[in-house]
Formats: structure tokens, C-alpha cells, sequence
């Protein structure tokens, strides 16, 4: 692991670094297959009788790592902590309109909704928010340092900054997985670090940088996996202080003027993809490829200097674009955007700000541009939840600096439809408008790079950025 | 004597008050705190959520009150809990300080007992070639950044003897010789820099010492040319010497903190920079405090060696 994970707490929002433990742990009532496509999971199968209801026909002779066994009571209590988490949890803006939940019988559970949700079974099966866990565990135990799930593996031993030990769950209901017996999560920040340990045997498998990867590649004892995840870069405007990117024109220019191809080449090492608001791979939403290189997102000098010239700033502008100084990719792409803006004038000073500082500003509205990168999501409305009037990040980023009733009237709309083709319908005028009118910039998704010894079979780059092949994983 | 430890002593708590002040401040100056380090400004976080676990954590309070809080705890004995894991500091730092403790030691050993007879050896041969390479060797040593040299262990190590960091950190009372291997090439590399540090000194103060009249006259009484350099020319030589290594070896937990980040070590270093990303004040605290409070220690009990070393100091003070 190339972060340490700050606890192994299943309930409130964490970061990837504790969902790489808690997805091999946990288990939710329904999952997703490598293709993003709903499976059961803890649920057998689920009913949905009108679009504010539904019922979970649960496994039978499921228990938890500690022996207990699994029963509705466990789904109705782990639903309503995940409602409010105990610290230092805090609950996702994600979690769903549930009303109320009923324990129909041992193994049926009915979740009542306040409206129509049709983010719910994305949340469940995501499961970084919607993990089960034993009735009334968290008064019995520390759950940041303990876990008590009925997934593929338990947790043996964790040792805050060092590493996490696992253990193949014997009774774990899919019948012959996981392969492995035990696997240490071991924490090595350093990448050489990490290197020497893969080369020299000490461990099989971790996470690295493109140039890393390269030199990994021409061993023939390592296999080098790769594939995009959800977390991509993109350039966010602060919109609403008067300043030039108010005007439609001169994102569009931005857009026009940012080369992503070239983003790829110098800082990804021409690895990866473009993206939309909507990741690359996310299932059958995002924008295709040809579409953004040859609609959206198309690098057209000409155009950008007339959109500038149409907006009155042909001469340009200064500008601050703030960037998250660790992992330096951020910073290279800022620097790349950089030059490439001076081409229609605008000057760009890059200013690279620790995590903590980055977060900070951005939530409060407290830059003028931003370089930062994005994360999973459960439903494809969680990519554009920032763009809802009504969050909090909204007010401080985009209030009176961009408004679209049609686009604010269609994220509303896909919240409530269930309907599959409609959705993916709505998501695709959705994406449209973002693309058109560019209130924030998606620049590219690039290619993470994992290397495993070459004994390692059938493991695979997860969307989420964790480590979900794990568990059918095996060694030769 | 006592006076003086006694006073020494008293003058060292006001010192570490201090400390806890600034280091108090500077903690609250970073921005965000542990509900925005743990959510990283995702637009999943729920803003009313995270004002909920500030009150809760009592973040909510004015700067002095908290520090108020933090200070008494310490005098009490009663480190809190850390805001992440919810485990007791004290177990955490229980865990942590012997694991840096023995790596910050290890280095200082290596670094008096090859630094220390390498500058003897220097002196001794002064302008030869050995002399040169002790030299050339201790400007590199001191040029070097451990960090880099870190890097490049790694890669030695693991391309020649096959060794990496340890997957898990074994401890020295329950196997010495698994602890001591895994503690080698860390030890190593954060004693580079004192080791040339002690060389230089060893060989400058050996050199002025050599030339002293009290040496002459040994060497006029007959006495034997080991005895004339371990008992005169050594011993007087050494104040500097133990200046040099009792400051730097302060200085050597801020190389432990960046090579156990390295490493992988489950150490104070690494638990301080965890913290620091996380922004788990009690524990940050707790661990600049131990960090700052060994520095002060350490400094404390150089100036008492001093006058177990020189007996002109004894009568002085």
C-alpha cells in the first residue's frame, strides 16, 4: 500500500487508503462484477414493487468473521449508522432517501424510501459507504482497529502505519473463493522502496508510477497490470467573483486551448484516457472517446483565441491556479496547462498547496482555479453532485458564476428515474451541457499502473482505485 | 554536582512548555483538521456531518481551552485518545518510541564506533592517504542526504543481499537477531551523517590535542604510545566530541522520522507524519512533545557529561 491507512472504521467517509481494507472485509447487499453490473450479495435477490420500495431476500447461513450469524437485524442497524456514523465518521452526502427500514421477517428486509432513489442499489453496491456489520457491534468494539465482516477475508492483526494481516474467511459464502490464505497489507510510502521489496520477493504486488512500471515491465519475473480508475484530473473554476472564466466563452476557450494529449504524453507518459464529468470505463455512461477527442473536447487554437477575442479578453489574464503539491502529478499538469494557455494569452501561476490546504480552499471557494482530481462514485449522479444548487460546495464554487435551470432540472430527474436506457439517456444530455458550457474542466483519466510477480494470477485494476481482485486472486 | 543537576533540570520544564505552546499553535495553524484530512474535500462529505464531529471532538472550543485541556492531560498523565483509530495515545506511543528509540541508539552506536577510531586513525596518519579517503569519506558523509542514501540502500541491499524492509516490524526482546537485521540498514543510513560528523571532529580535536604539553610530556615520561592516545590525548579530546553528538543526536529523530517513512516503520517519525496527514491533533502533539522533549534531554545530559569529562567544569559551576 503505498498510503497508510488511518483506521479500518466500516462506517462514515474514509479514504481509499481504508476501503482497500474494508472492500476485502466487508460486504453490502448487493456488489458489483469487474463490468460494474449489479450482483447479488449479501441480498439473494431484491423485489421493487413501486419506485419507494424495496425488499431484500436475504442469504441464509452467512456469519460474520466472529461466528455471529447474519440476519436482518444486522442490515437495519449497520443502514442506520451509516445515517449517522459515530466518530470520527461522517455520514456521506451519498447516503440514500431512506425513510425507514423494516425487518419483514429473519432474512427480508423492506427499505422504505422518503422519494424516489435511484442511486440506491449504486450506494449498496459501491460499498464504501453501505458496508453490513453485526447488531450493536460498534458499542462492543473499537471498530477503527478492528473489523467484524462477512466478506472474503478477516482481519488477523492491524498495525496503525505498518501494515494490515488477513486471512481467508473459511466460511465465506461464495463456495471456493478466496484462493489465498492470508495476505499482509504492508504500508511502504516510498516507491522505491516498494520496488526493491517486489523485485527481491518480499512481497507481490503494488502500485506504481508510470516510469516505474516501465522498468518493471522489462523483468521477466513481474507482470505489469494496467487501467484507468474514477480518479481522474480535472481543472475547477471559481466561478461568481466577476473574473473572465465567468463568462461561457472563455472556459470554452480554456477547454479549446488545453492540449490533452499533451497532459498524457509529458505527465502520463501517453498513457490514458480523455474523460468527461463521467469516467472513462464507468460502466456504459461516459462520453465515448471519439466524442470527446472529436467534439467536446477538441485542442483547437484558432478557435480559442476567437472565443477569447468574442469575450474581450484577447490580451488575456492572470490567473492562480492552485494544485495539490502531493502526488506531484497535479502540479505537472498545472505546469502543462501553464504553457499551454500562454498560447491564448492567459498567464497561469501555478501554486502547489499541501492537501490539507487544497481542501480547505476549495471547499471554502478560496482559489481561482483549482487542479485536483476526482474519485468513485456509486451512481453516475455522484460525479456531478458539486453541480446540485443545493450542496454546499455549489454555494461556495459556483454560485453567481453558472446557473442552468435544464441541467439543474435534469440532475433532479436522474435521482428519481429508474429506468435504465431513460437514465443513460438523461446522463447523456447531462454531460452535453457540462461539456458545452465547461463550469468546471475534465482533463484526463490516466492509466494506474500495478506490478505483480509473475505467480500472481487473475488480478486486475480496479475502477475504485482498490483492491477488489483480490479476492479471486491466485498463486502459482 | 547536584545543585547543578538540580538546576539544570528546572530550567528544562519552562523549556518544554514552551515547546508544547508553539508546537500547540503550529498544529492549529494547519489547515483543515481531521474531518477534511479524512475526507479530502470529496463532495461526498456532508458539511453539517463534519460540524457534528468537530463539536464532538471538541474542536469546537477556543485555542487556549483546548490547549488548556491537552497540557493538563499531559501533567496527569492522561495522553487522550488519538481522534483516528480511537486508541490510547499512550498504547500507540508505547508501541512507537522503543522501535525509534533503538534505531536513533543503533545509529548512535555506529556512528561513535566507527566515526570515532576512523578520526583517531585520520589524525594519527594525518596527510597520508588513509587520511584523504577518512576526509573525502566525511564530506560525502555530511554532503549526503539521508533520504537519497535511504533510496539508494534500498536498491543495494535488495539487488545484492536480498534484503527489504521488513513486512512486519519484529521486536528485539522477541527475536535479537530478526530485530537487529531489520534495524541494520535503517540504522545505517540515518547514522551517516553524525558518523561523518564524529570522524571530523574526532580528527580536528585529536590534532589540536596531539599538539597539547600534557602529550609531550606522557610521551617524556616513557609512558606507552597507546596509553599516551587513549588516556591523554583521547580522553581530552572527547568534549567536543560528546557536544557534537549530543545535539546531533537530537537532531537524528528528525532522520528517523524521514527514514521510517521510508522504511516502513512503524516508529514515532512515521506516526508523527501520519498524524500530521490526518490531522490527529492529541497525537501530533504528543509526539512533537516526545520528539522536542528527547532533544531537551538530550542536551541536558550533555552538559552533565561535560563535568563527569572535565573536572575544570565541576569546580566552575
Amino acid at each position: 500500500m503505498a498510503a497508510a491507512p488511518p483506521n479500518i472504521a466500516p462506517i462514515g467517509v474514509s479514504p481509499t487508503a481504508t476501503w482497500e481494507i474494508t472492500n476485502l472485509v466487508y460486504e453490502s447487499l448487493v456488489r458489483w462484477d469487474r463490468n460494474m453490473s449489479v450482483q447479488p450479495a449479501l441480498a439473494e435477490s431484491w423485489d421493487i414493487p413501486d419506485n419507494k420500495t424495496y425488499i431484500f431476500h436475504l442469504r441464509q447461513g452467512v456469519t460474520f468473521h466472529s461466528g455471529k450469524a447474519f440476519d436482518a437485524t444486522d442490515v437495519q442497524y449497520s443502514f442506520g449508522l451509516q445515517k449517522s456514523p459515530p466518530p470520527p465518521g461522517t455520514v456521506t452526502s451519498y447516503y440514500p432517501k431512506i425513510a425507514s427500514i423494516d425487518v419483514v421477517d429473519k432474512y427480508t428486509v423492506r427499505f422504505n424510501m422518503a422519494s424516489p432513489d435511484a442511486t440506491f442499489l449504486g450506494y449498496c453496491a459501491w460499498l464504501a459507504y453501505s458496508p453490513i456489520i453485526p447488531n450493536g457491534i460498534y458499542d462492543r468494539a473499537n471498530m477503527q482497529i478492528s473489523a467484524d465482516g462477512t466478506g472474503p477475508f478477516k482481519v488477523t492483526q492491524y498495525v496503525a502505519n505498518s501494515h494490515v494481516a488477513l486471512e481467508r474467511n473459511r466460511s465465506y459464502w461464495r463456495s471456493g473463493y478466496p484462493y489465498l490464505d492470508s495476505i499482509t497489507m504492508k504500508v511502504l510510502a516510498d516507491e522505491q522502496a516498494r520496488f526493491s521489496a517486489l523485485t527481491s520477493g518480499a512481497i507481490d504486488g503494488a502500485t506504481f508510477s508510470a516510469d516505474i512500471a516501465g522498468a518493471a515491465s522489462k523483468s521477466t519475473d513481474l507482470v505489469v497490470l494496467s487501467g484507468t480508475t474514477a480518479a481522474y484530473n480535472e481543472m475547477s473554476f471559481k466561478l461568481g467573483g466577476g473574473k473572465p472564466w465567468d463568462d461561457v466563452r472563455v472556459r470554452q476557450a480554456v477547454n479549446h486551448a488545453v492540449n490533452r494529449q499533451e497532459i498524457l504524453d509529458k505527465v502520463f507518459g501517453g498513457k490514458g484516457q480523455y474523460t468527461s464529468k463521467i469516467p472513462p470505463n464507468y460502466g456504459n455512461w461516459p462520453v465515448s472517446q471519439d466524442d470527446l477527442k472529436n467534439k467536446y473536447e477538441t485542442y483547437d487554437l484558432d478557435t480559442a483565441k476567437k472565443l477569447m477575442s468574442a469575450a474581450g479578453f484577447a490580451s488575456g489574464f492572470k490567473v492562480t491556479l492552485q494544485a495539490i503539491a502531493t502526488p506531484t502529478q497535479y502540479v505537472q499538469v498545472s505546469e502543462v496547462i501553464k504553457e499551454q494557455l500562454k498560447k491564448i494569452n492567459i498567464d497561469v501561476t501555478v501554486q502547489p498547496l499541501e492537501v490539507g490546504t487544497f481542501a480547505k480552499n476549495y471547499q471554502s471557494g478560496n482559489f481561482e482555479w483549482g487542479s485536483t482530481g476526482r474519485g468513485m462514485r456509486g451512481d453516475p449522479s455522484g460525479f456531478f453532485a458539486d453541480l446540485d444548487p443545493a450542496g454546499s460546495l455549489y454555494q461556495h464554487i459556483y454560485k453567481g458564476g453558472y446557473e442552468n435551470q435544464k441541467l439543474t432540472d435534469l440532475l433532479a430527474q436522474g435521482l428519481q428515474l429508474t429506468d435504465a436506457s431513460q437514465r443513460k439517456q438523461l446522463y447523456d444530455q447531462v454531460q452535453d451541457i457540462v461539456l458545452t458550457e465547461w463550469p468546471t474542466l475534465p482533463l484526463v483519466d490516466a492509466v494506474k499502473y500495478q506490478v505483480v510477480r509473475k505467480r500472481v494470477h487473475d488480478m486486475y485494476v480496479s475502477i475504485d482505485a482498490t483492491e477488489r481482485g483480490l479476492p479471486e486472486v491466485w498463486v502459482s | 554536582m547536584r545543585r547543578q543537576w538540580v538546576r539544570r533540570l528546572l530550567q528544562a520544564v519552562p523549556t518544554l512548555l514552551g515547546m508544547s505552546i508553539l508546537i500547540f499553535g503550529l498544529v492549529h495553524l494547519l489547515p483543515g483538521d481531521v474531518t477534511s484530512a479524512l475526507t479530502g474535500g470529496e463532495a461526498g462529505a456532508n458539511a453539517s456531518s463534519e460540524a457534528a464531529l468537530r463539536k464532538a471532538l471538541g474542536l469546537n472550543g477556543s485555542i487556549p481551552l483546548q490547549y488548556w485541556h491537552f497540557v493538563t492531560g499531559l501533567f496527569s498523565g492522561h495522553l487522550g485518545k488519538s481522534f483516528v483509530t480511537g486508541q490510547s495515545i499512550a498504547t500507540i506511543m508505547g508501541g512507537a518510541i522503543p522501535i525509534t528509540l533503538e534505531i536513533a541508539l543503533l545509529a548512535s552506536l555506529m556512528a561513535v564506533a566507527v566515526g570515532m577510531p576512523l578520526g583517531v586513525l585520520s589524525a594519527l596518519k594525518r596527510n597520508s592517504a588513509s587520511d584523504l579517503l577518512g576526509r573525502v569519506a566525511g564530506l560525502v558523509g555530511l554532503s549526503v542526504p539521508n533520504f537519497w542514501l535511504a533510496t539508494l540502500a534500498l536498491l543495494a541491499t535488495s539487488r545484492f543481499f536480498g534484503w527489504v524492509p521488513a513486512l512486519e516490524w519484529t521486536s528485539f526482546w522477541s527475536d535479537p537477531l530478526e530485530n537487529l537485521s531489520q534495524a541494520a540498514v535503517p540504522a545505517f543510513c540515518v547514522s551517516f551523517y553524525l558518523l561523518a560528523m564524529v570522524m571530523r571532529m574526532t580528527r580536528a580535536s585529536m590534532l589540536e590535542v596531539l599538539h597539547e604539553g600534557y602529550v609531550r610530556t606522557a610521551r617524556a615520561k616513557g609512558a606507552p604510545e597507546r596509553v599516551v592516545i587513549v588516556r591523554h590525548a583521547l580522553r581530552n579530546s572527547l568534549i567536543p566530541v560528546v557536544t557534537v553528538v549530543g545535539t546531533q543526536v537530537g537532531s537524528l529523530m528528525g532522520g528517523v522520522t524521514i527514514i521510517e517513512v521510508i522504511f516502513g516503520i512503524p516508529g514515532v517519525g512515521n506516526t508523527l507524519i501520519n498524524a500530521v496527514y490526518t490531522r490527529d491533533y492529541p497525537l501530533i502533539e504528543v509526539t512533537a512533545v516526545f520528539l522536542a522533549a528527547v532533544f531537551v534531554i538530550l542536551n541536558l545530559a550533555v552538559d552533565l557529561v561535560y563535568g563527569l569529562l572535565d573536572p575544570r567544569l565541576r569546580a566552575s559551576t
